[in-house]
Parts: C-alpha cells; structure tokens; sequence
C-alpha cells in the first residue's frame, strides 16, 4: 500500500544510488574563519598558544566532518503511516530507522521529510524534521511528527533525507531517500444519523432487498488478507507472501448477505460551481463514512460508483480491502460537468441483484425521470427496471442533512485552519 | 537532571568565568576580568534564572553601538599592547549585553565567538602555566558549548522554508500564500535527550583526547621562527645602568614574595650532567661601593654619579675546558637590564655576545646598545670555574674599573681605593673598637685572616640573631642603627650584617664593598636547576686582597688575578639563609610553570632542531623569510594606496565569484552505475584469481561488511555453472536484472526449440514462474545483506521452492547458456 512509506536499502546499493552529502554549516563557516584568522597569527608571529589553539580547533573541525558521516554509515530507515487517512484527522507519521552498525550508535539523527500535493512544485512543500536522539548499535529507534491532513486527495510524501550534525554542528552530512511515496488520503468522515442507521437496518434485514445467495459452497475464496493470529496454516499464500513481504491468507465467504449499492453522482454546473464542489465532497464524506459503517452490517456484496469526471464502478463483497479500494478512489474523485450516472447505476445493474436499493447521492435534484438523463442508445429498459429501487438523495436537501453530519471544522470551508 | 536549556546557559557561564580570568591573567589586571564574571553572572541570574529583566533588541544594538564608539576611540590612541586591551574590553562589553537578552541558539554562537575572541587577545598578552590550564580547559569547555548548541538547535523546530503550510509551533498556517489542502505538520520535539548526555559526553572526550593529541603533534611539527612570541608589550631599557641604594633603617617587617626571578642551571660541560652544590650559591646583582650617611642614617649606593664614565665591556671569552662548569640563566621579564652572575665567570667561545659587563659596579647586564626589552624571559649563558672540591669559587679576580686592565692592583688606582675605605670612625665606635681587637689577634698585614677573621665574628658569635620582623628591635635614639646593632640588640638582617662587616673592614684598612644579589636558592631536584625569588634576594661582602695575599689556590682556581682578588664574605649566620630546598609539590609546580615557558611559549626553531635529527629539515622550512616578505609586503599595501585598491579588488572579486559559484553551480552529474573496487584490491583479487577464481571474486565482492546470504549464495552458483556471473562493478540489482532477462531470453528460446511446437503459450508458462521469482530473490537478498534483518520461515520456504524452480528450469538449459560468446 502506498502508504507504507519509503524504505532505504542501506549500502552498498544506497552508496551507488545517493551518496552522503557533506558541507560546512553556518556555524562551521564562522567557526572556519576563526580557525584561519587565529592560524594565521600564530603563523605570523610565532604565537604558540595561537598553534596550540589553531591544533585544538582544526581537530574537532576534522573529526565533525568524519562523526557526521560515521553517523550515517549503515542506517536502514522507513516511513510509516497508518494504513488509512481521512482529512480532517491528525496522525502520527513514523520513521523507524535501524542502526546496522555493531559498535557505535547514531547520535542525533534528523530526518527531513517533505509532502505536497502532485501538482504542487517542490519548493511549495512542507518541510518537517524528526530527531531521533540515539540508535543503539544494532538497534531501531523511531522518530515521529504529526500530520494533519485538512482536504482529502492525493500527496506525495518525500523525498526524505537522513541528516546529521553530531556531535559539533560544525559539519553537516546528509543522505538523500529521493523516492516519493504517494498518499491518499480519503474524504473526511461524518457522523450518520439515526435516520440512516434505520434505514440501513431495514435494508440489511430484507425489507427492502432480496437476499442474495451466492455459490454452492459455504465458503469460497474471494481475496487475501493479512495473516491474524489463530489462521490456518494452510490457507497461507505463499506467492503473495512472497511478493508483498507479509504472511497472506486466503479470505473466504460466509453465508448468504445483503448486497448494498451506493452511487455517487458528482454534477458540476459549467460556470463556477463552488457551491456544488462543496456538497460534491460533503456526498464524498457521506460514501466514505458509510464505507466505514457497511462491515457492521452488510456482508454480501456492494457497489459503489463515483460518477465524475472520471466513472468508476467498484463491486465486491464487502471487505477491508474492498473498503480500502473504495477510499482510495473516494480521495481521487473530481466532480464534473456530466458524469456517466446513467452507465454507471447499467454496469451496477448488472453485478448486483435485483431488488437491491439503489441510493444516489447527488448534488443535483432528482430529475422526473432519469431518462432525462439517458441518451438515445441507452437501454432505456433496463434503466427503466432499475428506476423504481433508485432512492435519490440530494445533497443540499433537508433529508440528507438529517442522515449525516459533517463536524464543523471538516466543512471545506474550515479544513484548513485546524489547530493540531 | 538540568535541561538542555539550563545546561547551556551553566556552560556558557563557566566560560565566561575562564574567559574573565585567563584575560586577568594574561594583562595583569583583573578590573575587565571582574566586570565579565559579574556582568556574566548578573545576567544569569536576571534574565535566565529568574527571567525577570529582558534586553530588547533594538536597545541592546543601541548600546552595543554606543561601546563599539568609545572603544575604537581609545583603539586609534593608544600603541599595540593598548590596542589589544581596548580590544578585549570591547569584545567583554558586547558579551554583557548581548547576555542580559533572550538568548537562542543563534545568540550563543555570537557570544561563543566573542567569548573566544577574548580568549584570542589573552593568548596574544601570553599565559604562564596557571593559564595555559585554564586555556586547555576552556577549550574542552567550549566543545561541551558547541555540543549543547547542536543539540538546541536539533531539538527546537526549525524555521520552515516554505510557508506551505507549516505548523512547528503547533500555530495554524493561515498566511494566504499557503497553498490549500496542504498536509499541516507539527514537529515533534525528541524526548529524553538529556538522558543522552552522558553518552555524547563520553564520545565527546574520547574525540578531545584525540584534538589533543593532534593538536600536540601539529604543534610539535610546525617550523617556527628564531624567535617566539612573548606579549606585545616591550619595555624601554635603561641606557646608563642599574642605580640601586640601601638605607639601614630597618623598620616593621620585611615581606619577601616567592615569584621567580631568574633560575640557573649548572651544567658539566662534556656530560651534561647536572650540578648541585653543598655550598650557596652566590649570585652576584651588583656592588654598592658608596658610603654615605643621608638622614642621619648609613646609606649605601652604586656610584651614580659617575655612571656616564663607567667601562662597559665584554666578559673575556674562554673556550671549553673540563673543570669548569656551563651555566644556563633564565631571568623573568622584567624591564631591568641588570642580569645575575656568579663570579668569576666567562662567555663561551661561540655564544652570541648578549650581555655587557660594568667594571666599576662588576655588575653584568644586557647589551647597552639594546633600547627596548621584549616581554620575554631572558637567556644568556656563561662558564664559571670550579675549585678543586667541586664548589664554586669563594673570590673572583679583580679589573680595575679605571683602566680594565687585569694586572693592575687597586694601589695602582688610589681614587678607588680611598673610595672603597671611606667610612667615618667616630660614628661608629664599637664597630671600630671590634675591628681593631680582631685585628691586634690576626695582624692588619694578613689582610685575608683578617678579612675572615671578622666575618666569623658575627657567624660564630651566639648573640647575634637574624630577623626581619623590625617591630621589636628595641632601637635607640640619636645612634646610628648599625652601631646600634652592632652595639647594642645584636638583631640585624644581611643588609645590616653586611655593612658591619664593611664598616669593619674599612675600618681596618681593607677596602671593600656591600653587593646585593641572591643566594642560595632552590634546587628543584625534578628539574636539576636553582631557582630565584625574592625570599633569596640577599646582601653579603667583597674584600679587596692584593695578589702578594692571594693564595695558590685561589690563582690556580682562577679566583684571583694578577691584580688581586675580591673575596666573598657573607657575614649573616648561614642557618637563617633561605636556600632549603621546597616540597615536593611546589618542585614540581615549578619544573610545570618552566616546561611550559620553554616548550610551549618559548617553543623556537632552535629547540625544535635540538630536539629530533630531523631538526635540519625543520630548519630549511623556517618561515623567517616567508613571514618577513608577508610583512614587508603587508607594509607596502599599506603605504600605497593602489596597490591597497587592489587588493580590496581581489578579496571583492573572490567572494562575489564565491558567492556567484555556490548559487549557479550545477549539480554534480550523479555517477553512472557503481564505484569500481580500488586498483589494489582488484590487483590482489586477478593474483588471488590465479589460484582460485572464486577466492578472487571473493574479494571483490565478498570483504565489504555483512553477513553472507546462504540462498543467495546457491543462486549465484546455479547461474555460474550457466556462465551468469555478475560484472566486475555490477551490483546485485544489476545482475539480478540481467539474469532475469537472460533468463527469460534463453528459457524462451530453448523451449522454442527444435523440439518444441513453438506456440508462445507454451513460452510463457515455462518462464513466467521464473520470471515472477526475480524480484523476490533482490527483496530477500536486501532485506538481509544490507538490512540486517533474519528471514522468517515461511519466506524461507518460499525461497527454498523459488531456487529449485530455478534450478529445475535451468537444468533444461545446455551448460554454460549465458557464457559471452567468444
């Protein structure tokens, strides 16, 4: 996953690919002219104390410049992030760093990382430090900052750098871990009503939908994930282990589940439309926190489509990493001027069983009929079976707001002026 | 624990203290010393202890002016050893105010510099031991300062380069610059870090073990000039002479200071063996052959007012001889000429020509024609003989002053010779009435008895006792006070001592003279030499005896000549001397205080080529000329205004191009593939090659740090038996891209053919495995050749079937498949 950071291979391979830079810091300029100044009175005039002093000043000088690079040698370092983000929240960013050295620890090692969005050149970067005081030889340490992320979308985490000025500040080197990681960050999560949970519970029980029976088997195998404690050694994975670095299990079906449907329709008038941009990421908010919601209650399929400037139809049982999937295209979503509805709730159609509710939510009324929205070689038959399950919610309607609450300080309005 | 904070403003506080008394110490005056440690002391407490007074910065600017000012003033007056103190006191006024303001890591560079620019000044004033270690730990001091200082700086969130967004002080960005949906970062300051710094301490001293160390040897290599540099100050020196007198009215108590005059060190010529002597020694300053009574008191005094007229002249010079012994003086700054001697005594045949000898006054001093005194100590060395049991001389041979001649008698010179027996009888009876009855026992025409005779009168008499505390002498009134010592309390000092023998003397017919100088002295047994203070300053006598008195042994022993002899008479009791030797403790004080003058202040090309054979080459890198062309250079610049024009010009044009450079410079082409081994080991690995191929490419490869990967290893050997061996600079990637590819290739191709159908479904199901195989040997191999790391058992098995996919696969393929064709 993309948020896993960065991982630095240490040498030789390092050495070939970003070799340490080295260079005199500020005070290692000042601190230089000095050691000329008083070199060159000793010199002159044959001060003794002056060589005494020029002796005991270029030494440090040299031995800053060796200890800063010492301090270097052998490091394995690691970005960490937690595996989901949403905006609006503060989270930790972690760098684990690794002294393979078996004599001398790392004293005072500073990472310098960097984020901004794709678009973004790199000098309008954040910039951020983290210290770690000391790495134990043969040992990991960890240095952190926080990140708050005040929008959803896409950024680019790095590229890094492990520096060091122990232990004098004289001499600073660096290595540079130039890969960047992309982040995506999905939309801030709300708060569903009561309303909401209702409506979904009646759904779930089958009121509204048919239930679905899938295969002949109790359980067939439907996706990987992450070896638990207590799995079964035989449903271990190997190749994926293999490629992934991690145990892989097989992950497996239950029985008959509800299927859930879910369409994103991210209209966008031509002229400025920073009004509906705002209610597209509020309907942005609502899919993602009902995402968040779906493993308590529905466990059959679902579907969700993002219908903007780019269509996509995501549909599967419901798990955490179609979850997953969901928020990584949650957090890319564009909204636009004429979004696909009408393909999308066909494609959906056809993966999912009939009977099932369709929500829509919109940030444009619900039109009389959806044909309206249909062109002439659309199936109008199909769409005109599925017309009766849509359950159109608008978002800048009172029904909306009384199914999902965006906290105040994650309105887009708001987003960038959170204190961490 | 302190924090980092309070840490950093206790180190700098003793800095300021070391600072303040290492320029106390090296200028003499301790006002600016004090005015540092108090206002360093003062601004502690005020503005970082108790926080309760904060400098702003535009008032701290304002005075830091306002200093600047009044100091360049007095800069431009004064002449260079006054320049350096209005200097320092410049540099203590601007830390005082820069202390009493908040204070970043930022400010504490700045006022570490200034602080060791003052450090600067006092070594230029020069430091005597006392000081030197205090600069040695001043400068350990201020690497625990920088330490602390990066460590602030690490630990407090930087300053952000872009305004993207940044929040290090947890404050939200809201400039409108900041792009909009910018990740928000907040800097997490490091915790414990002082729990580390014991740690950094311990590494820290091992690295100032090895500054020193360093430091040492470069201070050891590096050519010196002839001379080394001892202050800036110099003194003017008197061109007529040493005028001293002495008044014998003793009152109160005499204090003597233990501060180093001079040392001498006597030497046998041939083993340089160190000599010391059962008898004091008698280091002559100069004669006070003037009697004169001034306030009713007896005064003694060099003849001044005939100094214009003295004889000033070399002492004779001697080549070596073996009896007699080499002496090494080393007299302290001071800006009188006058030096010490034993005497008789004689310049070595070679020496430079340092010192003038006054006949009249038989006092030795620095070349006359010398108008100023460098602030330096002062070396000259002489010969003086040795008596036939190994002691010093008692008497040394008489030159006329009048003629310099050394065969003419003081009866040849009446005018000195009623000079030297001039006293007044009536005052002083019973030094007279003494005088005469010793010599009614001995006889006036054995004026060497006599002169004796009557120096034992006071050492063997029991009644006359040595003091200096003159606060209960009972004195009486309207009597001359050596009479009345004489005559009366019998309590004198060697002064006293000395004119009643004069006066004796005189009196009897014998001329003679008071000398002031030092005797006795240390004998530093760590160090083999004597040294002089002030408790060793001492007064005895000189007696004229004519050569026909003179004895064999003293002509043979060159302590008289053939126009007679000065005998030395020391009538003070010899228990009341000050010449026992000192504790252990001050010895070797004094052996640390003279290293340290002659090794490290006074470190010259001299003693550099008398320390190693290799001093020859030292000689030829003497920076004499290369020093004296910087200076006459320097004073040609100084003199012409064009040339001072361009020399600005230069240093302009370096530091615009300096500038220039680091700001357009391109960035470093980043090298293309991997650094190739080094031209010895790749020579060591074709040699070992030649025996084993595989112990050749071992050392290539296999001696850089880390451990060996087993599967790893068995992989490069399947693809060695199919002549897949990896490059020499090749990295592991590389080659485990290249066999991947050649893999791919060759398992394509062999299944393409002769017997194969051809179809390329069949192609990719042979090598899609082996494909898919690749990327997870690299990540293996990473993760535990460089990364450290121990693969878990399930990678393990999946490595385990990788390599016999492989190994199955390549088993298919003829030996030696991917061997460069030749």
């Amino acid at each position: 996953m993309a948020n896993q950071g960065v991982h630095m291979p240490p040498q030789p391979e390092r050495d070939r690919e970003s070799q340490p830079k080295v260079w005199l810091t500020r005070e290692g300029w000042i601190f230089l002219v000095i050691l000329l100044f008083v070199s060159a009175g000793s010199l002159l005039r044959n001060i003794n104390l002056l060589m005494l002093m020029t002796g005991i000043m270029v030494a440090p000088l040299f031995l800053s410049w060796r200890g800063s690079l010492l301090m270097l040698r052998q490091l394995a370092a690691r970005r960490t992030l937690p595996p989901q983000l949403f905006a609006g929240q503060t989270v930790q960013a972690t760098w684990k760093v690794s002294n393979g050295r078996q004599v001398l620890p790392t004293w005072s090692l500073s990472v310098l990382d960097q984020w901004r969005k794709p678009e973004s050149p790199r000098k309008d970067a954040a910039n951020i430090r983290a210290v770690l005081p000391r790495i134990k030889p043969g040992e990991t340490n960890y240095g952190t900052y926080q990140v708050h992320f005040p929008q959803r979308g896409k950024f680019l985490a790095g590229p890094a750098k492990l520096a060091s000025r122990f232990p004098l500040g004289l001499v600073a080197a660096r290595i540079d871990l130039p890969d960047e990681a992309v982040v995506l960050v999905a939309p801030a999560l709300g708060r569903l009503t009561a309303s909401w949970d209702r409506r979904l519970m009646s759904h779930a029980s089958g009121s509204e939908a048919i239930k679905r029976r899938r295969g002949a088997q109790d359980e067939e195998f439907f996706g990987l994930r992450q070896y638990r404690s207590g799995d079964s050694q035989r449903h271990i994975h190997w190749r994926a282990t293999a490629r992934s670095g991690h145990l892989m299990v097989k992950q497996f079906d239950s029985k008959s589940d509800r299927d859930f449907v879910l369409i994103l329709d991210l209209w966008l008038p031509r002229e400025d439309g920073q009004g509906q941009r705002e209610l597209a990421e509020r309907g942005l908010s609502f899919a993602a926190t009902v995402m968040a919601g779906l493993s308590v209650v529905i466990r059959g399929k679902v579907a969700m489509a993002i219908c903007g400037q780019e269509s996509v139809v995501l549909c599967d049982v419901n798990s955490p990493q179609f979850a997953g999937q969901v928020w990584d295209e949650l957090a890319v979503a564009q909204p636009a001027a004429d979004p696909e509805l009408v393909s999308a709730l066909e494609q959906v159609s056809r993966e999912i069983a009939g009977g099932t509710p369709f929500y829509v939510v919109s940030t444009r009324p619900r039109p009389l009929h959806l044909q309206d929205l249909a062109s002439e070689t659309m199936n109008s038959g199909r769409l005109a079976a599925i017309e009766p399950w849509i359950r159109w919610l608008e978002i800048d309607s009172e029904e909306f707001a009384g199914l999902f609450v965006l906290p105040e300080s994650l309105s887009p309005d708001n987003a960038s002026q959170v204190e961490l | 624990m302190f924090s980092l904070k309070r840490a950093l403003e206790l180190n700098f506080l003793g800095l300021v203290y070391l600072s303040s008394a290492l320029l106390g110490f090296s200028q003499g005056n301790w006002q600016l010393a004090a005015i540092s440690a108090a206002g360093g002391t003062l601004a502690w407490l005020l503005v970082d202890w108790l926080g309760w007074i904060q400098m702003p910065r535009w008032l701290a600017n304002l005075l830091s002016i306002g200093v600047l000012v009044l100091t360049m003033r007095d800069f431009f007056r004064q002449d260079s050893s006054l320049q350096l103190v209005a200097v320092a006191n410049l540099l203590v006024y601007l830390q005082t105010i820069l202390l009493f303001q908040e204070k970043n890591p930022r400010q504490y560079w700045q006022l570490a510099v200034l602080n060791l620019l003052q450090v600067v000044v006092a070594t230029i004033f020069t430091l005597q031991f006392e000081g030197g270690f205090m600069f040695l730990s001043y400068m350990t001091l201020a690497g625990v300062m920088l330490l602390l200082i990066n460590l602030e700086t690490e630990a407090a969130p930087s300053p952000s380069q872009t305004p993207a967004g940044v929040m290090d002080s947890g404050r939200s960005s809201k400039t409108a610059s900041a792009p909009i949906g910018v990740p928000q970062l907040r800097f997490n300051p490091p915790e414990r870090i002082m729990q580390q710094m014991p740690g950094m301490l311990g590494y820290l001293l091992g690295w100032a073990l090895i500054s020193i160390a360093f430091s040492c040897v470069l201070f050891v290599l590096v050519p010196r000039n002839e001379s080394a540099w001892f202050g800036p100050k110099y003194m003017n020196a008197s061109a007529t002479g040493i005028s001293k007198k002495m008044e014998l009215d003793p009152r109160g108590l005499l204090k003597f200071d233990t501060a180093q005059i001079f040392r001498a060190q006597f030497l046998d010529p041939e083993s340089k063996e160190p000599q010391n002597f059962a008898q004091p020694v008698y280091m002559r300053g100069l004669s006070l052959g003037h009697w004169s009574i001034e306030n009713e008191i007896t005064t003694w005094s060099a003849p001044y007012d005939r100094l214009d007229r003295f004889g000033y002249e070399l002492l004779p010079k001697v080549d070596k001889r073996r009896s007699w012994l080499e002496v090494e003086y080393t007299i302290e700054p001071t800006d009188d000429p006058m030096l010490y001697c034993c005497l008789p005594a004689f310049i070595p045949r070679g020496e430079p020509d340092q010192t003038d000898f006054c006949l009249e006054l038989s006092a030795l001093s620095r070349k006359r024609d010398v108008q100023r005194i460098e602030q330096s100590p002062f070396k000259y060395k002489l010969w003086v003989p040795r008596t036939a049991n190994g002691e010093l001389a008692q008497s040394w041979p008489y030159i006329s002053g009048a003629t310099a001649k050394s065969a003419q008698t003081l009866a040849g010179n009446p005018n000195d010779r009623n000079w030297l027996l001039m006293m007044d009888p009536a005052r002083y009876p019973r030094i007279v009435s003494i005088a005469s009855e010793i010599s009614g026992r001995v006889g006036k025409e054995r004026p060497l008895e006599l002169a004796r005779a009557l120096e034992q009168h006071f050492i063997q008499s029991r009644e006359y006792l040595y003091t200096t505390d003159f606060t209960r002498v009972p004195r009486r009134a309207g009597i001359d006070p050596i009479e009345d010592f004489v005559a009366n309390h019998k309590m004198g000092h060697c002064e006293m001592y000395a004119s009643a023998l004069t006066l004796m003397l005189r009196s009897q017919g014998i001329p003679s003279r008071v000398v002031v100088g030092y005797c006795g002295g240390n004998f530093n047994t760590w160090a083999n030499f004597y040294t002089f203070s002030n408790e060793h300053a001492h007064a005895w006598v000189e007696a004229y005896i004519p050569p026909e008195h003179c004895t064999e042994e003293m002509i043979r022993d060159e302590a008289a000549g053939p126009g007679g002899a000065w005998l030395t008479l020391d009538p003070t009791p010899p228990s009341n001397l000050r010449r026992n030797a000192n504790l252990n403790g001050t010895q070797a004080l004094d052996l640390a205080r003279t290293m340290w003058q002659e090794y490290v202040l006074g470190l010259d090309a001299s003693t550099q080529e008398s320390w190693n054979s290799s001093g020859g080459i030292l000689s030829m890198l003497r920076l004499d000329s290369l020093s004296n062309s910087l200076q006459l250079g320097f004073a040609r610049v100084q003199q012409s205004p064009a040339l001072r024009l361009l020399v600005v010009g230069l240093i302009l044009l370096v530091l615009v191009a300096s500038v220039l450079l680091s700001l357009f410079r391109r960035p470093k082409k980043k090298r293309q593939g991997p650094r190739p081994p080094g031209l010895l080991r790749r020579l060591m690995s074709k040699a070992l090659g030649m025996i084993s191929p595989r112990f050749g490419q071992w050392l290539l490869e296999g001696t850089q740090n880390g451990p060996v990967v087993p599967f790893y290893q068995r992989l490069t050997e399947l693809l060695a038996k199919q002549g897949l061996r990896r490059q020499l600079g090749e990295t592991h990637r590389e080659f485990l891209n290249r066999a991947a590819g050649e893999c791919q290739v060759a398992l394509a191709n062999a299944s393409a053919g002769p017997g194969s159908n051809g179809a390329t479904a069949n192609t990719s199901e042979t090598s899609a495995p082996v494909a898919d195989l690749w990327p997870m040997f690299e990540r293996a191999f990473h993760s535990v050749r460089f990364g450290g790391n121990t693969l878990p058992a399930g990678d393990l098995q999946s490595l385990e079937q990788g390599l016999e996919t492989v190994e199955a696969k390549l088993s298919q393929l003829p030996r030696e498949s991917f061997a460069p064709k030749s």
